[in-house]
């Protein structure tokens, strides 16, 4: 008898025990989503519309995890300049990588520096849609994508799921406000510059769907009245340079 | 185990073998999921339903899902991003020491080129023919290969096994040829 004993004290336990649990995943704290934080991010979105051109630098912590759940971390740069509607030019360099971005309105270009291959494709006519393009056609995600989202129609704003309003915070010797929050798989804080010029300076993005929690972190400089010429959006190979394929993810 | 799966695991294992120091070989994977590691941060926020874009150069490239070096790929399709992954696999390797581009130059201070190989090139010789399945794609060369440009194509010849190199996403892959003519 002594099995039924064990196995009904079991079930007993269980049943008493889950009316308890439900009660305390019921008002998990800081789920709920702060209009401010929203208007924030709105306000920062609708003001990266309005700039014509403009650079940014940032700096970058990336973590990787490795099969036995170890992180490990790498940094990196990256320099963005973008003319709307159609030119960009993208450096991006790490300790394994140095990849160039070149995009005129009618080509875009991939160099990787180190190793001297690059690849041409037509792109088309916007930058909303090179981005598009790069994402869905070829896997390339163009570093601090989502400068392009916020203040769109593709934004993932309606998606999250609690935001908060931190407080006032520093980045680099500029005052910021400093906000967190939440979507599937995602925990992310932005630190928006005070003031009459809403830009992002700051982004700390958590990936919570990987039990190790990885992070990436960007730290951005604005020059929003950046010097260039069109040559700076053509890309011009090295003469000893070898073109290859750049591989179509969906034919 | 018909013959051409067993051929094409010997491959990876050989391929690995080559492929540098054993801890750091550990694959990453696509993010998400928890439960065995591997994966790695998302870099944006309002790309979360990318979702097919795992770490991985082979992600959606069915080309050789089964016959290369990452084997744990695809484990879940929720991760976006960062595709520039594996700890060393996948990490650029200067194999045609060129000048440089943009007031570029040697990198690393001089001290020229990562070579994850070397430590493996005494197997090189012989692993290499065994393992190169024409079609199959690795992240990284062995040693001494040559570029060699035939009708306007790059490709890397190292030994008598022929490489083509590819970007798949932005990481640059070498997928094994037939020697071209």
């Amino acid at each position: 008898m002594k099995p039924t004993i064990a196995l009904t004290a079991l079930l007993t336990v269980a049943i008493l025990s889950t009316p308890a649990v439900s009660r305390g995943q019921q008002a998990p704290a800081g789920n709920a989503v702060d209009k401010a934080a929203m208007d924030a991010l709105n306000r920062m979105g609708t003001y990266l519309r309005t700039l014509k051109s403009f650079q940014v630098q940032s700096t970058t912590s990336t973590d990787d995890v490795l099969d036995d759940g170890q992180k490990v971390s790498s940094d990196g740069t990256v320099d963005l300049l973008v003319q709307r509607p159609n030119r960009m030019r993208v450096e991006i360099e790490s300790d394994a990588h140095h990849r160039m971005f070149f995009y005129d309105g009618k080509v875009f270009s991939i160099f990787a520096m180190r190793m001297n291959y690059y690849a041409t494709v037509p792109a088309p006519g916007t930058l909303a849609d090179l981005i598009d393009e790069l994402d869905k056609k070829y896997d390339i995600e163009v570093p601090l994508v989502d400068l392009f989202y916020w203040g769109g129609d593709k934004s993932s704003v309606s998606t999250i799921k609690s935001a908060v309003d931190v407080g006032p915070g520093q980045v680099l010797g500029t005052t910021c406000e400093h906000y967190a929050y939440r979507q599937d798989g995602l925990d992310w804080q932005i630190w928006v510059q005070a003031g009459d010029f809403p830009l992002p300076r700051k982004l700390v993005l958590t990936t919570t769907d990987n039990e190790a929690r990885p992070t990436h972190t960007s730290v951005l400089t604005w020059n929003l009245a950046p010097s260039f010429n069109d040559a700076a959006f053509t890309f011009d190979p090295p003469s000893d340079a070898h073109k290859i394929n750049l591989t179509n993810v969906k034919p | 185990m018909n013959p051409n799966k067993l051929r094409i695991a010997t491959a990876a294992v050989l391929i690995a073998l080559l492929a540098g120091p054993t801890p750091l070989l550990a694959q990453r994977r696509g993010g998400g999921g928890g439960g065995g590691g591997g994966g790695s941060a998302r870099t944006s926020v309002n790309r979360s339903n990318s979702g097919s874009a795992n770490n991985n150069v082979n992600r959606n490239n069915n080309v050789n899902t089964n016959n290369n070096v990452n084997r744990n790929t695809n484990v879940n399709n929720n991760t976006n991003v960062n595709r520039n992954t594996n700890v060393n696999v996948n990490r650029d390797v200067d194999v045609n020491v060129h000048g440089g581009y943009y007031g570029g130059g040697g990198y690393y201070g001089g001290g020229c080129c990562y070579h994850p190989v070397a430590a493996a090139a005494a197997i090189t010789a012989t692993a290499v023919i065994t393992a190169a399945v024409v079609g199959s794609m690795v992240t990284t060369l062995p040693p001494a290969c040559t570029v060699v440009v035939l009708g306007g194509v790059s490709y890397q010849q190292c030994g008598s096994v022929w490489y083509q190199p590819q970007f798949a996403g932005s990481s640059v892959t070498y997928v094994v040829v037939n020697q071209p003519h």
